[in-house]
C-alpha cells in the first residue's frame, strides 16, 4: 500500500512531515512574495515611465511647436536609453508620427530612429493612459502647451520584471528548499534525544517481563518523558511487587503441591474423566506406569465394588462445581482393590463450569481392615458383653430369686413344719382319744359304738398314712429328689386304666364316669406314674365333691395360643398392640386402666402367659401397679412399657422381675424381639405349638370365687363343714400342680358353684 | 350320769372326730353340750345362750378360736365364762396367745381324754 513506504520510526515521520509541510507552503509563499514583488516593480516602472512620458511631454513641446523633430529625435532617443523602454513615439494630435524610436529587439542599448509616416490611433480622450500587456505597457501622454498638440507613446518592457521575478521565485524555492531541509534536519536531531528517550523507555518496558523492579534515571528534558519515566518506573515497582507475590504463591503452591503429592494420591482428569495428571503415589499404589495412565480414562481404576449409580452420583455432584468427599474402591492393575478417602475438586472457569477434577486420596484399607476387624472385635466384644451382662443380670435374678425363694422357702418350712405337726396332730388326736377311750370304756360301750370307735382310729391311721405320703411327695419334689421317668407315653391308655380303677367307686355311689377322647396317637412324654397321680387325684376329689350326676373325663389336642393382658390407658396403643398381638398368633385380653387389670389377673378362670402395662398412667403409680401384680402372680412375665421413665423407676421394676420394656412410640422390630424373649423364655408358655389337654368335668358342688385361687395351695381345704368331712391331707392338688409344671403344662380351674368344678391340665405333645 | 348336769359345754370344732371325742368326755362327766362346727356359730350360739364353759379349737371356718374368745370376752355378760382353747398349734406363744384373747385355760392336741375330763372339772367344779 502507499503508507508503507511512510517511515515507521518517529523521528523520520516528523521530519518529513516537516519536510513535507514545508515543501508545500513554501512555493505559495514565493509566488505571494514575488507576486508582491511584481507588483512593486510594475507601479515603480508605471510611475517611472509615467514621468518619462510626462518628461518628454513637458520637453517636446518647444521641438513640436518649432518642428525641431531632430532634436525632438535626440530626445527620444536619449530617453529610450532608460532601460525597458521599447519605443517612444511622439505624434500630433491626429496621429501623425513626429518621432519614433525603437529600441533593439535583441535587448542592446542601441536606440534607433525610426520612420514613419503612418499614422496611428491615437486615443479618443485627451488624457494619460496606460494599457498593459502581456509583457510590456503602453502610455499615452497628451502634449499640452495651451491646448493639445500631440501625443506621447512609450512601449515599456515588463520582461525584466518578470524576469526579476522569477528570479526571485527561484531563489525563494532554492532557500526555502534548504530552509525545510535544514529545519528537517535539525527536527530529526532535536529529536534524537527524545526519542532515544522513548526508546530507552520502550526497551525498558520489553525488559520488565524479567527485569521488573529496576529503575530507569529520570531524564528532566521533557515533563512528558519524565512523566512517563515515572510512570514506567512506578508499573516497574508494582510489577516487581506482583512478581515477588506470584513468586512466593507460586513456590507455596509447589511446597503444597509437593506437601500434597507426598501425603496423597493425586489425579486430575478432565470432564470426560481423561486422566491429565497423576502423582508418584497413585503410580505406586496402583502398579500402573504413567504412560499407561495419562490420557486414559480414570474408569480403569473403578473395578467392580460400586455401582454405576454411585459413580454418577459422583458425577451429579462434582458436575455440578461441588466439591464431594467420600470413601471410594478403587482397583490396581492386579485387581486389587484399595478403600480410598477421597475428595473431588472441580477446578472452574469463569462461568463456573468444572473444565477438570482434582481427585485427592489416601489408601485407607488399612485402616479399614482394621475397623473391620475392630468392628468384629466390637461386635463379638458387645456379644460377649452382652452375654456377660445377661449371665449377670440371669445370675444376680436367679441369685435374687433364689434369695427370695430361700427366705419365702424359709418362711414356708417353718410355716410348713407348723402345718405339718397341726396337720399330723390332727387325727393323731382321734385316734389317741378314741384308743385311750376304748381302753378305759371298753367294757361299758356298746358293740356299735366300738365299732364306730374303732373304725375312726383306722380312718384316721390311714388319713395320717397318706398325709405323710403326701407330705414327703411334696419335701421330694421341692428338693428335686423325686426321680422322674419321663418317657413317651400313650395317654389315652393312661387315662382309660386310670378310669377303671375308679368304676367300681364311681358306681358305688351311684355317679356316671364318662370318658371322652376326640384324637387318637396323643402321645407325650412324661412319668406315666406321676400323670396317673394327677389323674387319681383329680377324679378321686370330683367323687368325693359330687354327690349326683356324672363326671366327664375328657381328654383332646388343642393349639395353645399364649394369652396376653395389655393395660394402657392410652386408647390407640392398647389397640395397636391388641392388633399387633393378634397377628402374632397371640390372645389378647385388654385392660383401659389398673383396677380391671387387677380384677382380671384375679380371675382364676383366666391364665395370662403375658402382662404388658403402661406403667405412666392416670391415678395409677406403675410400679405400685407391678408391685400388686407379683403379689397376685409371682412368674407372669411382665413388659414394662415406659415412655420417658427415668432409670430409678426402671430399676426398681427390676426388683420386681419384670422381664423386658418397651419404649414410645412402638417400633415393631423391638415389640417382636421382646416377644420372643420373654415368651421364649416362660414356663407357662408353650407358644403356639399343640398341646394335649385333660380335662375332668364333675357336677358338684363348685368351688366359690373366693376359694378358687387358693385350691391349689397347700394344706388348704375348702373351708366347710361338708368337704371338712370329706377328708384329704389338703396337699393332693398343690401336688398335682408341680407335676404339671414340672412336664411344662399347666392345670387350672374353673367352677361354677352348684354346677360343678372343672379342672383341666394340659401337656406339650410329643414330638 | 351325775351331778354336774346342770353345766352346760359348748364344743366347738370342725373336726367331726374330735369333736366326737370332746362330747364322749363331756357326756362320762355328766354335763350338758352344744357342738358347733365353726367359729361364728360358735360365737353366735354362745351369745344366744351363754354356756358355762366353751371348749374352742382354734382353726375353724369363719372365725378362729382366738377370734371367738376375744369377741366373747367382748361382751360383759361374758366375762364369767370359761374358755377352754384346744388346740394342735401346742406352741408357747399360742398358749401366750390364747390367754392374751381372755382364755381361761389351754389344752393340745393330741389330748388324753382322761386329762381332758380332769380339765373339764377343773374348770366347772370350781
Amino acid at each position: 500500500m502507499w503508507y508503507n513506504i511512510f517511515p515507521r520510526r518517529l523521528d523520520r515521520q516528523v521530519a518529513l512531515v516537516c519536510f513535507g509541510v514545508m515543501i508545500f507552503t513554501i512555493p505559495f509563499y514565493v509566488v505571494h512574495e514575488a507576486q508582491e514583488d511584481l507588483d512593486f516593480i510594475f507601479d515603480t516602472a508605471k510611475r517611472e515611465t509615467k514621468v518619462i512620458a510626462n518628461n518628454i511631454a513637458v520637453n517636446s513641446i518647444e521641438h513640436i511647436l518649432t518642428r525641431d523633430y531632430s532634436s525632438l529625435e535626440n530626445l527620444l532617443l536619449r530617453i529610450a536609453k532608460f532601460p525597458d523602454i521599447i519605443s517612444i513615439q511622439v505624434s500630433n494630435e491626429s496621429g501623425q508620427i513626429l518621432s519614433d524610436v525603437i529600441t533593439s529587439k535583441n535587448g542592446s542599448e542601441e536606440v534607433q530612429p525610426r520612420y514613419s509616416l503612418i499614422n496611428i490611433k491615437v486615443p479618443d480622450k485627451n488624457s494619460y493612459k496606460l494599457t498593459e500587456y502581456d509583457d510590456y505597457m503602453e502610455i499615452w501622454t497628451p502634449i499640452e502647451a495651451g491646448k493639445h498638440i500631440g501625443w506621447v507613446k512609450i512601449k515599456y518592457s515588463l520582461l525584466s520584471a518578470t524576469k526579476y521575478r522569477d528570479e526571485r521565485i527561484k531563489n525563494y524555492l532554492f532557500d526555502g528548499t534548504i530552509l525545510s531541509v535544514f529545519i528537517s534536519l535539525f527536527l530529526l536531531l532535536a529529536m534524537r534525544h527524545p526519542l532515544s528517550m522513548i526508546k530507552k523507555a520502550v526497551n525498558f518496558s520489553s525488559r520488565l517481563d524479567d527485569k521488573s523492579g529496576e529503575q530507569l534515571p529520570i531524564s528532566h528534558q521533557s515533563i512528558e518523558i519524565e512523566e512517563l519515566f515515572i510512570a514506567l518506573n512506578k508499573t516497574s515497582l508494582s510489577l516487581a511487587e506482583q512478581e515477588a507475590t506470584i513468586k512466593k504463591g507460586i513456590k507455596d503452591l509447589e511446597t503444597q503441591k509437593h506437601a500434597l503429592d507426598e501425603h496423597s494420591i493425586v489425579t486430575i482428569t478432565d470432564t470426560s474423566g481423561n486422566i491429565k495428571y497423576a502423582n508418584d503415589k497413585l503410580l505406586d499404589m496402583t502398579q500402573y506406569k504413567s504412560e499407561e495412565l495419562l490420557g486414559k480414562n480414570s474408569s480403569i481404576l473403578r473395578g467392580s465394588y460400586h455401582t454405576e449409580y454411585f459413580y454418577q452420583e459422583v458425577q451429579n455432584v462434582i458436575g455440578k462445581g461441588k466439591t464431594w468427599h467420600g470413601e471410594v474402591v478403587c482397583e490396581d492393575k492386579n485387581k486389587k482393590r484399595h478403600w480410598m478417602q477421597t475428595t473431588i475438586v472441580p477446578f472452574l472457569d469463569e462461568n463456573g463450569c468444572p473444565y477438570e477434577y482434582v481427585t485427592i486420596q489416601s489408601d485407607i484399607s488399612a485402616q479399614k481392615e482394621t475397623e473391620n476387624l475392630l468392628e468384629i472385635n466390637n461386635t463379638s466384644l458387645e456379644l460377649l458383653t452382652r452375654h456377660l451382662e445377661d449371665k449377670v443380670e440371669s445370675r444376680t435374678s436367679e441369685l435374687r430369686k433364689a434369695n427370695e425363694e430361700l427366705s419365702e422357702l424359709n418362711n414356708i418350712k417353718s410355716e410348713f413344719v407348723s402345718i405339718v405337726s397341726h396337720e399330723l396332730r390332727t387325727p393323731l388326736t382321734s385316734i389317741k382319744s378314741f384308743s385311750e377311750i376304748l381302753q378305759d370304756d371298753f367294757e361299758v360301750l356298746d358293740p356299735d359304738t366300738r365299732n364306730k370307735y374303732l373304725s375312726i382310729i383306722n380312718e384316721e391311721s390311714v388319713r395320717l398314712g397318706k398325709l405323710i405320703n403326701d407330705v414327703l411327695d411334696l419335701q421330694k419334689i421341692d428338693a428335686g429328689k423325686t426321680t422322674w421317668n419321663i418317657e413317651a407315653v400313650d395317654l389315652k391308655r393312661l387315662a382309660t386304666t386310670t378310669i377303671e380303677l375308679f368304676s367300681k367307686t364311681y358306681a358305688d355311689k351311684g355317679l356316671d364316669l364318662y370318658f371322652e377322647i376326640s384324637d387318637d396317637d396323643l402321645v407325650a412324654d412324661v412319668d406315666s406314674d406321676k400323670i396317673k397321680q394327677v389323674l387319681t387325684n383329680l377324679l378321686s376329689n370330683a367323687h368325693k365333691f359330687t354327690e349326683t350326676g356324672n363326671v366327664t373325663l375328657e381328654l383332646k389336642r388343642v393349639i395353645q395360643n399364649p394369652t396376653a393382658l395389655v393395660v394402657d390407658d392410652d386408647e390407640t396403643c392398647l389397640v395397636y398392640l391388641e392388633l399387633f398381638l393378634q397377628g402374632k398368633g397371640i390372645n389378647v385380653v385388654p385392660c383401659s386402666g389398673a383396677k380391671k387389670a387387677i380384677e382380671a389377673l384375679e380371675d382364676k378362670g383366666k391364665h395370662f402367659d403375658l402382662l404388658i402395662t403402661d406403667i405412666v398412667m392416670p391415678n395409677v403409680d406403675g410400679v405400685e401397679l407391678i408391685k400388686q401384680i407379683r403379689q397376685l402372680d409371682k412368674k407372669l412375665p411382665i413388659v414394662a412399657i415406659s415412655s420417658n421413665s427415668d432409670t430409678s423407676v426402671l430399676k426398681s421394676l427390676l426388683d420386681y422381675n419384670v422381664s423386658s420394656f418397651l419404649d414410645k412410640p412402638f417400633q415393631p422390630d423391638i415389640i417382636n424381639k421382646t416377644l420372643n424373649k420373654v415368651l421364649g423364655e416362660t414356663k407357662h408358655m408353650s407358644g403356639n405349638k399343640q398341646m394335649i389337654q385333660f380335662s375332668v368335668q364333675d357336677s358338684g358342688i363348685g368351688i366359690s370365687e373366693d376359694e378358687i385361687g387358693n385350691v391349689f395351695e397347700r394344706f388348704h381345704q375348702v373351708d366347710n363343714s361338708e368337704t371338712r368331712e370329706k377328708g384329704g391331707s389338703g396337699l393332693g392338688l398343690a401336688i398335682c400342680r408341680d407335676i404339671i409344671e414340672h412336664h411344662k403344662g399347666k392345670l387350672w380351674v374353673t367352677s361354677v358353684v352348684g354346677e360343678g368344678s372343672r379342672f383341666t391340665f394340659n401337656l406339650p405333645l410329643h414330638n | 350320769m351325775n351331778s354336774h348336769s346342770n353345766k352346760t359345754i359348748l364344743i366347738c370344732d370342725d373336726e367331726p372326730n374330735i369333736r366326737e371325742s370332746i362330747r364322749y368326755a363331756a357326756v362320762k362327766e355328766g354335763y350338758q353340750y352344744k357342738m358347733v362346727d365353726d367359729g361364728l356359730a360358735a360365737y353366735e350360739t354362745a351369745c344366744a345362750d351363754i354356756p358355762d364353759l366353751v371348749v374352742l379349737d382354734v382353726g375353724m371356718p369363719n372365725l378362729t378360736g382366738y377370734e371367738v374368745c376375744k369377741k366373747l370376752r367382748q361382751r360383759p355378760e361374758m366375762e364369767q365364762t370359761k374358755v377352754l382353747i384346744l388346740t394342735a398349734f401346742g406352741q408357747n406363744e399360742d398358749k401366750v396367745k390364747a390367754f392374751n384373747v381372755g382364755a381361761t385355760d389351754f389344752m393340745t392336741k393330741p389330748f388324753s381324754p382322761r386329762e381332758l375330763r380332769a380339765k373339764l372339772n377343773e374348770l366347772l367344779d370350781k
